[in-house]
């Protein structure tokens, strides 16, 4: 059990919003790509005109059960379309097209590393598809909010979890496990800062061992990865403070602020969030044959947590090692395909944890150096062409211009020198300068040799082959 | 089933409409009316002899996800109440008012 200060046991459910990677809207034909001018992409259905009528999307549809597909989700064959009626004025029908008494899937699960508990099951409720409601900007005018109504009618799932997660950080793994699934799958884009993917929680405390839920509190407004931690932290928080002097807490919809890091209670959209669900009656029932589910499940890659045990029984990498190249999808088929180019397979996952990693965080999520060049770049170490130090600099020239490494590396004059004719001259040399150390050596400070064979890395410019430069040291030394 | 005039006055709330003294009493008495109505169909034995009638296809039909907008007769900053550099503006909703000074 993860017990916050105090004897307090933190319980959070999440909601999760997705947007489907769709060309065009759930029940119409507009643009669903964001960033267009403002009230541009809108049309007599998504604006919610008289006599217009809902056509759903197939994409969006086959989106949705891949989904479910992938979080372990028992599909139903059939499920309604309800209206969720509330007033709001970035949602021009009065309604919006959700699902409510019969949802697309139930009962799924998403495995994820805990970092309190280790691997843990979050529990998937339900999995609906619904339409989005556009944008209210409150900033954008002094006296007045301006809507934008382009996201009225883009497609969404709505995933909705147990109250299962016992911390903040906890809530945040399944987060960033669920988007790794997600964006493997090709199910969305799952951008917190274009809003593709949005986050509500449900947060209450209880005494640590009490089996009854304690109130809680429906947090809204967290738009990204690291505010879902800092939102769920102040509000638990807040309840344990208000339970320990006395108070009670009371179940309401507040919104995060991220610039005062505090909560702050939103005022209802819908005074008893009595929604009056009923079935659209502009929509018959979604019927998913089997053929239709068995499609979609044969379109599903190998997901994450399949690929991180493969990973490591057929490459012999650590969980670790495996965990950071499954966690994205370019980067899992670009380390095979290093691999598959003829690189040992675990010397390959070093060059791509941690070079062509660093390198890609600084160039725009970019894997620069291609699959056959670094399986090339490694062989080179291997085969004692080049030391570590010499490939690092030919792999930053290779993902600068480009080449092919042999080439870079005799351009660049890394290549290492095997001549015992020529190392040990560079041994002489530095044994010549450091005429102090080498008394030292001799009378038994050996830890002095990896200071010498450093020597004559830099006066041979890293050329030098540093195992023959040892063996030659420690032939001269011993003299 | 009946209707109590609180269960009418909920409703009314939730529908954002004013309900007087003088038409209380006649919702109330009307909308039991239509629920004793619905019971008494909720009563006909369902069988295959007997199916609901639904109008319309059976299962919903899907379009091709294409990019095909339905063209408005006019564009929004005609018929919008209020428009202003591309947006619909309301009033400002009241949470995100600053507090007088």
């Amino acid at each position: 059990m993860t017990v916050a200060g105090g004897g307090w046991e933190t319980v959070i459910g999440l909601e999760t919003h997705v947007q489907l990677r769709t060309a065009s809207k759930m029940f119409c034909g507009c643009s669903a790509a964001f960033g267009a001018p403002p009230n541009t992409n809108v049309c007599p259905v998504c604006l919610g005109l008289p006599g217009a009528l809902p056509v759903p999307n197939e994409q969006a549809l086959k989106l949705a059960v891949r989904a479910a597909l992938a979080l372990g989700c028992t599909l139903h064959p059939k499920s309604v379309f309800a209206r969720k009626n509330y007033f709001y004025p970035d949602l021009p029908k009065g309604y919006q097209i959700s699902q409510f008494e019969q949802p697309l899937a139930t009962q799924g699960a998403l495995s994820y590393v805990s970092p309190e508990r280790g691997l843990t099951t979050a529990t998937i409720v339900r999995l609906h598809v619904e339409e989005d409601a556009g944008k209210s900007l409150h900033d954008r005018f002094p006296k007045e909010t301006a809507i934008d109504l382009n996201r009225c009618g883009v497609p969404l799932i709505e995933i909705v979890t147990g109250p299962d997660f016992r911390s903040p950080p906890e809530a945040r793994r399944y987060l960033q496990t669920l988007k790794q699934v997600l964006e493997y799958a090709g199910i969305s884009d799952c951008d917190m800062e274009k809003g593709s993917l949005r986050v509500d929680a449900n947060v209450s405390v209880r005494r640590a061992g009490a089996t009854a839920l304690g109130t809680k509190t429906e947090v809204k407004n967290i738009n990204s990865f690291a505010y879902v931690e800092k939102a769920l932290t102040v509000e638990r928080d807040r309840q344990i403070a208000l339970l320990e002097g006395g108070g009670v807490v009371e179940q309401q919809t507040l919104l995060y602020d991220s610039k005062t890091n505090g909560v702050r209670p939103q005022r209802s959209k819908e005074q008893s969030h009595d929604y009056r669900y009923f079935p659209d009656p502009d929509l018959p029932p979604l019927a998913l044959t089997e053929e239709f589910i068995a499609q979609q499940q044969a379109q599903l890659p190998e997901l994450p947590a399949t690929k991180r045990e493969r990973f490591m029984t057929q490459y012999a990498l650590s969980v670790n090692d495996a965990d950071v190249l499954t966690g994205d999808r370019a980067v899992a088929d670009y380390y095979e395909a290093v691999v598959h180019a003829g690189a040992d397979a675990k010397l390959a996952a070093n060059w791509v944890i941690n070079e062509v990693l660093a390198d890609a965080k600084t160039h725009d999520e970019q894997l620069r150096v291609p699959p056959g060049a670094l399986a090339q770049l490694i062989g080179l170490v291997r085969g004692g062409t080049l030391s570590q130090q010499a490939a690092k600099r030919v792999f930053a020239e290779v993902a600068e211009r480009g080449g092919e490494p042999r080439n870079v590396a005799e351009a660049l004059g890394v290549v290492q020198v095997g001549d015992s004719g020529v190392v040990a001259g560079w041994v002489t040399e530095v044994l010549g300068a450091h005429p102090q150390e080498v008394v030292r050596y001799k009378q038994g400070e050996t830890k002095l040799m990896p200071f010498f064979v450093g020597q004559v890395m830099k006066v041979s410019r890293g050329k030098a082959d540093p195992k023959l430069a040892q063996r030659i040291l420690e032939e001269k030394l011993a003299a | 089933m009946s209707v109590t005039d609180e269960d009418v006055l909920k409703i009314a709330r939730l529908a954002e409409l004013d309900v007087d003294e003088e038409t209380l009493p006649v919702l109330t008495e009307q909308m039991s009316r239509i629920l004793e109505f619905v019971a008494q169909i909720s009563a006909v034995p369902a069988s295959e002899s007997a199916k609901p009638f639904v109008p319309g296809p059976d299962a919903v039909r899907f379009r091709p996800d294409e990019v095909k907008p339905w063209p408005l007769a006019f564009g929004p900053s005609e018929f919008a109440p209020a428009f202003k550099a591309g947006f619909f503006v309301v009033p400002k909703l009241g949470q995100f008012e600053e507090p007088e000074a």
